[in-house]
């Protein structure tokens, strides 16, 4: 079996300035210009292209069909606006101490709403529900929203519907401790949220929140995330509040709508 | 004013088109970088038929995700970034259950004896650690500077070029292992 020789430096002279060499690549092996010189795979097959392109036609289409006066919202797969009482009261449990989630008015809740709803990338979970049918224009208006009826902490829970809220606490979360952890970490209202990484992934609210609802999380459940690790992989540990109680997720950081995977979860949290 | 041809603006522009409600724009995005993504689809995952859905996932995310784009990085790099992520996600979640096929030749045009180095070096390629793989294939095969790799890789630019150091050495290493070098 014949074995390329070790090949002589690459064919730019890093100092004519070629954009592709950099000093700072200086290769003794002589690897880069091996690799370099494998040759080209080919444009893309015909079919393929036919394929993506029909693909982009169709998303092209479904946009364009779009009726701009609905606002779609992933939790209405369930009559969800009677919902939201339920889960002011589940809220209410996590707003103890976050104060991210204290203090936020029916503005807010719009924003959510509308950023969830809008949101294409989570068309993939969403291609599989029932058609949505849109709301009465009047429960979209501010202050038509359910007040916690049964909240023991008189938190106002209105703001925290659908809301992600970051956190960087660091901490080591673990396969075997992971609702425990979660319970004492984000539940306890210690920890201070941060504006994420901004990046549109899972280590960012938005990103999250596509993660979350491409793997079935509804729109409209609160959620309070760490940006930390998990078995010693960075990762997103996500407690999602619904109406039966907390859960909790463990989620890669490059989670999104399209790549919705789950590390760990869900997990009750007791 | 007219409006100039859509093959006449820039990558950002036509970002902002399509945003904008553009039906034409993300096409040409489509037709200028689909080559190089392909490539990159192949490298990445090895697996013809990986490749192409890897890569039909990754154009139709960011059709849907073109809002999401920053603009503090070039629109290739987010769109490597985005064909990378659902490489990984693919091969992650979907490991084939069956032997792959005999890898693909980098270059399909070429059938002189240099494709049996080819394949040695892809071999070898494989065996490496993700992590130092997606480093050499993006570097030194696509020609990314380091820079846009670790936008892409979400790693840090010195964690990029500590991987493809360890990763050539690696590759050089088992090369000269088949060959019988010391």
């Amino acid at each position: 079996m014949s074995t390329p020789p070790v090949p002589p430096r690459g064919p730019h002279d890093p100092e004519q300035g070629d954009p592709g060499i950099r000093p700072e690549l200086d290769d003794p092996t002589g690897i880069r210009a091996l690799l370099s010189g494998l040759g080209d795979p080919g444009p893309m097959p015909p079919d393929l292209v036919d394929r993506i392109n029909a693909s982009i036609a169709a998303e092209q289409a479904a946009r364009a069909n779009h009726d701009d006066r609905v606002v779609p919202l992933h939790g209405r797969r369930t009559p969800g606006w009677q919902k939201y009482g339920l889960v002011a009261a589940a809220v209410a449990g996590l707003a103890i101490g976050v104060p991210a989630l204290l203090g936020t008015g029916p503005q807010d809740v719009m924003a959510s709403l509308s950023r969830s709803s809008n949101d294409s990338a989570g068309a993939a979970s969403s291609a599989q529900e029932a058609p949505l049918a849109s709301p009465p224009a009047a429960s979209l208006t501010p202050g038509t929203l359910a007040t916690p009826s049964t909240a023991g902490t008189g938190a106002r829970a209105t703001g925290a519907v659908g809301r992600v809220t970051m956190v960087a606490t660091g901490t080591g979360y673990t396969s075997a401790g992971l609702a425990t952890q979660a319970r004492d970490v984000l539940l306890s209202g210690s920890a201070s949220s941060t504006t994420g990484a901004g990046g549109d992934d899972a280590r960012d609210a938005d990103g999250l929140r596509d993660c979350l609802t491409a793997m079935g999380v509804p729109a409209w459940t609160p959620v309070v995330a760490d940006l930390a690790t998990y078995d010693g992989t960075r990762a997103v540990v996500a407690v999602v509040s619904s109406d039966t109680g907390q859960t909790v997720y463990a989620v890669p950081t490059w989670c999104d709508a399209t790549h919705a995977r789950a590390l760990a979860g869900p997990l009750p949290i007791h | 004013m007219t409006s100039r041809p859509l093959q006449e603006r820039d990558d950002r522009e036509l970002l902002r088109l399509h945003v904008e409600g553009d039906p034409d724009a993300f096409g040409e995005l489509f037709r200028r970088h689909r080559d190089r993504m392909w490539a990159v689809a192949l490298r990445t995952t090895g697996h013809r038929e990986l490749a192409a859905d890897c890569v039909q996932d990754a154009f139709i995310s960011a059709f849907r995700r073109a809002g999401s784009y920053r603009g503090d990085a070039a629109v290739t790099t987010w769109l490597h970034r985005i064909v990378v992520n659902a490489c990984l996600d693919r091969l992650r979640r979907d490991r084939p259950t069956t032997p792959l096929p005999e890898r693909e030749p980098a270059d399909g045009r070429d059938q002189h004896a240099s494709a049996e180095t080819r394949l040695d070096v892809r071999e070898a390629l494989d065996r490496l650690p993700e992590g130092q793989r997606l480093a050499l294939v993006l570097v030194d095969m696509h020609g990314l500077s380091v820079a846009e790799a670790a936008i892409v890789l979400e790693v840090a630019e010195g964690t990029v070029k500590s991987r493809c150091s360890r990763g050539r050495e690696a590759l050089a290493a088992m090369l000269r292992e088949r060959s019988g070098q010391p």
